[in-house]
């Protein structure tokens, strides 16, 4: 019997959805990580190639200075904006939480909002500590609804779909 | 020839009347639905107050028998001046992958956190006596001298494993089958304790136990030089992991028994899948690297890094204390694989 989140509706009907373990949105994260690694190994032989081949150096249309600036902007929007992007235009399923049948959703059970996702994938950083995750692991067992530290800032929580 | 019909005593109604019950809170709808047609059978004032309460069941099958049950009695006169109220069942949901069974085995856990946590540490008392008495090996050379003697580590290892693990079953055991949304399975916590259930957890979980002492005293004397490669332990290792697949579960199901009478019988679906145990063998390894690393960084942070400069028997350190903290889960996981794959006669 899984816990559950319990929503009520202005009608005053209660919907109880059930919520994701740990085990699961750590596959999850894993899944992720794993896509995540592919782009950037991608981008970085997309970037060396463009270094190396057209108009960056001295006397160029770009500095190379300039391109590693860019370079280092994209890669940090690959890390930090990857789940951001899916959780706003998925519906809350980065493509690891969709291959494993979860979804990010408010409090309420509605659907995330910009600065919700952006907090709770800031506060990553807070959940590593003090290393691989174990302030997140801690948070999740002794919070209500199973949230890490960026949830319970974000007023997040992770549910189990049944598709 | 007169044909004689079998009369049913008075105490064979009220067991098999038990035994619907206890059927009708299990989550089973096999269980469910046979319980219903004992009751059906049955009749009676009891089957239809029972039968009350089961006509909104979300089983259809339940609530259509349920029906029939109150029709049948209102014939006969029967009325109920209270009418009882159906209790939502728990809701149900089918456990898809192996990581929605660690999940499980978490949301029971922390059904009963408190208790689950109490007893756990309670029981890991020598584990964690044993990592304060490594890391004051810093500070004293009689205790670093005393953990180099054989024949003091190697007994008390044994001592340890044999005879101490059998107490954490009846105690860590019961604490995380309380957490169980079955109430059959929770009455059952009742019966884990006193002498006989020691006695029954001690025989079944006897070999394990001992490979799993002679595993832990190689790797001690390889420590000590006494071997001098860790093949030894390696093969040792291995043997105990064949072993722990199959016949450690034997204590898990023993205390899922509630007939006595009954043989063990595995049904095939968790147990009997190799591939589990490896998974479930990978799972730990990372539980361990993420406490451990965990544990060396917050020493690290607080200024306590003279300690990260100790001998080898530090990491040993580490790893009891890992293996304390993760006692409750190995614990609850394999009560929940065994009750998955235990045969539901004998429940």
């Amino acid at each position: 019997m899984p816990q559950e989140l319990v929503i009520h509706t202005p009608e005053n009907a209660e919907i109880r959805v059930p919520l994701a373990g740990m085990f699961s949105r750590a596959t999850a994260f894993v899944h992720d990580i794993a896509l995540q690694l592919i782009v950037l190994f991608v981008e970085h032989l997309v970037f060396i190639t463009f270094l190396s081949g057209y108009g960056v150096g001295p006397g160029r249309a770009l500095s190379s200075g300039l391109a590693t600036g860019i370079y280092l902007i994209i890669v940090f929007l690959t890390i930090f904006g990857y789940h951001t992007f899916y959780e706003l235009f998925r519906n809350g399923q980065t493509p690891g939480k969709k291959a494993h049948g979860l979804r990010v959703v408010t409090l309420t059970g509605q659907r995330i909002t910009l600065f919700s996702s952006l907090l709770r994938n800031f506060l990553r950083i807070a959940d590593f500590l003090p290393c691989l995750f174990l302030a997140g692991v801690f948070s999740t067992l002794i919070t209500d609804c199973h949230q890490r530290i960026g949830d319970l800032f974000a007023g997040t929580v992770v549910i189990r779909t049944e598709e | 020839m007169k044909s004689e019909m079998p009369v049913l005593s008075a105490e064979n109604i009220d067991q098999r009347f038990a035994s619907s019950l206890a059927n009708l809170e299990s989550g089973e709808p096999p269980r469910r639905r046979q319980a219903m047609a004992v009751l059906e059978k049955m009749g009676g004032l009891r089957a239809f107050q029972v039968a009350a309460a089961l006509t909104g069941d979300a089983d259809q099958v339940v609530a259509a028998a349920a029906r029939r049950i109150c029709a049948e009695s209102s014939k006969k006169g029967l009325i109920l001046r209270n009418p009882l109220q159906a209790q939502p069942l728990a809701q149900t949901v089918t456990i898809k992958s192996f990581y929605q069974l660690l999940d499980e085995v978490v949301f029971i856990i922390r059904r009963n956190l408190y208790r689950v946590v109490l007893d756990s540490f309670l029981f890991s008392i020598p584990k964690f006596a044993l990592v304060t008495v490594f890391f004051l090996c810093v500070y004293s050379k009689d205790l670093a001298d005393l953990l180099t003697q054989a024949w003091f580590v190697i007994p008390a290892v044994f001592i340890y494993e044999i005879f101490w693990r059998p107490l954490v079953w009846p105690s860590t055991g019961s604490a995380f089958m309380a957490g169980f949304p079955e109430n059959s399975l929770r009455r059952q916590t009742t019966k884990m304790s006193g002498a006989g259930f020691y006695r029954q957890a001690l025989w079944s979980g006897l070999f394990e136990s001992l490979l799993y002492a002679v595993f832990l005293s190689a790797i001690y004397a390889w420590y000590l030089n006494m071997i001098r490669s860790l093949w030894v332990a390696a093969v040792l290792f291995f043997l105990w992991f064949l072993v722990w697949v199959d016949s450690s579960r034997s204590t898990a199901g023993r205390m899922l028994v509630a007939k006595a009478s009954k043989n063990l019988l595995w049904r095939s679906g968790y147990v009997g899948d190799f591939w589990f145990s490896i998974k479930f063998g990978a799972i730990l390894l990372c539980l361990y690297i993420v406490i451990c690393s965990s544990a060396v960084s917050l020493l690290w942070m607080f200024g306590f890094d003279n300690l990260l400069d100790g001998p080898l028997l530090f990491i040993f350190g580490f790893l009891i204390a890992a293996d304390a903290l993760l006692d409750p889960f190995v614990t609850g996981y394999r009560i929940l694989q065994a009750r998955l794959s235990l045969d539901p006669g004998c429940l």
